[in-house]
């Protein structure tokens, strides 16, 4: 262990990835609250999804892949969130189509553009220890508008998630606080892609909360307890990965994986 | 008297099935009426029509002599508790205070006097004990209580209860119409039933409902008659409705 924060010390790679891991892991333990409390992880993996679509346009267009993930995330957010209060389409059907047709576009138009194929790799599963200044500065914006946004409208996005009908007597605006939710939620899962990458994105951002669901008392102890957790993962994801030289994102999965495992017992022993 | 819920000929049909047909109902002020009928007898669609969710395909619907979406901030709905995720990590009184939140209340906190009103509320409830419980953790007839304090939060005009004693434990039942009977000193209440033996002791009218409306006043029926009518035939409950 203490090669490990040797290396850290001295390899900015490292350093940068531990602290990608923190940021990430905050933004994840608020957005991920509501997704677990709102049983909403199917529509979370269809906005992932969806964001290689925004990636392959993006390469191929010849601009910032990070712009079209964003881009393509909060459409679909907006499109499901849409499809959702009107009803009128089997939500799940609408979904698993926009998962789908993003992924295929992200795959067609990555095809097409010659001298990428690699980096579909990397947007599929992650590397966290490709991350650069840049990128962690956008992570700090990030963590700014979910944090600051969570705070204003915590009460609503708690009303909304625990007794739509009611808020929505109660006069506030349901459909445009969940629409905003989703929107939180998609720029949450941009973040982590570039961390865990789409395929790994769910476990990411639903397994810290998933746990914390399991022993929480409100949705803000939630939040932390999630946040500590994601760090956690991250943090021994990194070190082990390094150590036995496996790849970064699924080692983290792993970690994560197993720790829900263990706190599902855990929960079962004690009641 | 004056009329705070009155429908005229209100029909509701989904796709070709109606679900009401021709309802014409009165509630006056401080009535305690129950709606009662078998299941599939359009009790949730009346529901639904009161609270403006959904629009009636003839007739007409006036709550507090304006539309029924008007009148939502002067109505306080009581759900069925069995909808709930019963994990949801939340405490009694934040439930109670959320029917006072509006979309721009930007704080992540209540205020202190909302937070003592909701206390009030669950003394008078005689709930005051769970107010920092998570609502899974609460007893049926808790969990019944605490929607009501919810809906009392806002000093409802008329109190809409959706089956207030579905899957509560009969002893605690009438714990629950004793409440609703103090509160109908100065609310109007409305509850949609199908447990009809309870009922008729504390309302003072019944409308049977299965597509097609009647009201009776409590004190013209005998509990015996309505109970045999509506174990007995659902024919005797449609009152002549040609379906």
């Amino acid at each position: 262990m203490t090669d490990f924060f040797y290396s850290v010390l001295h390899h900015s790679f490292l350093q940068n990835a531990i602290l990608a891991g923190i940021l990430a892991s905050i933004v994840c333990g608020i957005t991920g609250t509501f997704v677990i409390i709102k049983r909403i992880t199917f529509i979370s993996g269809g906005i992932a999804h969806s964001v290689l679509g925004g990636v392959g346009v993006a390469y191929y267009l010849g601009i910032e892949p990070l712009i079209g993930a964003f881009v393509f995330a909060i459409l679909s957010a907006v499109i499901i969130g849409l499809i959702k209060l009107k009803g009128k389409q089997h939500e799940d059907t609408v979904i698993s189509a926009l998962w789908a047709v993003g992924m295929a576009m992200g795959v067609i138009f990555m095809h097409l553009t010659p001298g990428y194929q690699s980096d579909l790799m990397t947007y599929l599963f992650g590397n966290i220890l490709l991350v650069s200044r840049l990128d962690l500065w956008i992570l700090v914006i990030l963590n700014l508008i979910i944090i600051g946004s969570v705070i204003l409208l915590y009460r609503q996005f708690i009303a909304i998630s625990f007794d739509e009908k009611y808020a929505r007597i109660s006069g506030l605006k349901v459909n445009f606080l969940y629409i905003f939710l989703l929107i939180l939620i998609a720029l949450t899962i941009v973040v982590l892609i570039q961390i865990v990458g789409i395929i790994l994105v769910i476990a990411l951002l639903t397994l810290p909360a998933a746990i914390a669901f399991l022993f929480g008392k409100s949705p803000a102890a939630m939040m932390f307890f999630s946040a500590i957790l994601g760090i956690i993962f991250t943090g021994s994801g990194i070190a082990f990965s390094y150590y036995h030289n496996l790849p970064t994102g699924p080692t983290i999965i792993i970690v994560g994986g197993i720790a829900y495992l263990t706190s599902i017992i855990l929960k079962r022993k004690k009641s | 008297m004056t009329k705070v819920i009155e429908l005229k000929n209100v029909s509701y049909n989904y796709g070709h099935q109606p679900s009401l047909k021709n309802i014409n109902l009165e509630v006056e002020e401080n009535d305690f009426m129950a709606i009662l009928g078998p299941n599939g007898g359009g009790k949730t669609t009346l529901l639904k029509l009161l609270l403006g969710f959904i629009q009636p395909d003839s007739g007409e619907i006036k709550v507090l002599g304006t539309s029924p979406q008007q009148a939502r901030h002067n109505i306080g709905y009581v759900p069925q508790y069995a909808e709930f995720d019963s994990d949801f990590p939340i405490k009694v009184i934040e439930v109670v205070m959320s029917s006072t939140l509006t979309t721009n209340s930007l704080s992540p906190k209540y205020h202190n006097y909302i937070k003592k009103r909701a206390k009030q509320l669950l003394n008078k409830l005689q709930i005051s004990h769970i107010a920092e419980k998570r609502l899974g953790e609460l007893s049926g007839g808790q969990k019944q209580r605490t929607l009501i304090a919810r809906a009392l939060m806002i000093d409802p005009k008329i109190l809409l209860l959706d089956e207030p004693t579905a899957s509560i434990d009969s002893s605690i039942e009438k714990d629950i119409y004793d409440i609703l009977k103090e509160l109908n000193e100065d609310t109007t209440i409305l509850l949609v039933s199908h447990d009809i033996a309870f009922v008729s002791s504390y309302v003072n009218k019944v409308t049977c409902l299965n597509i097609c409306s009647c009201t009776h006043f409590t004190k013209d029926i005998k509990g015996e008659t309505l109970k045999e009518a509506y174990m007995g035939s659902i024919k005797a409950l449609e009152h002549g409705c040609n379906l």
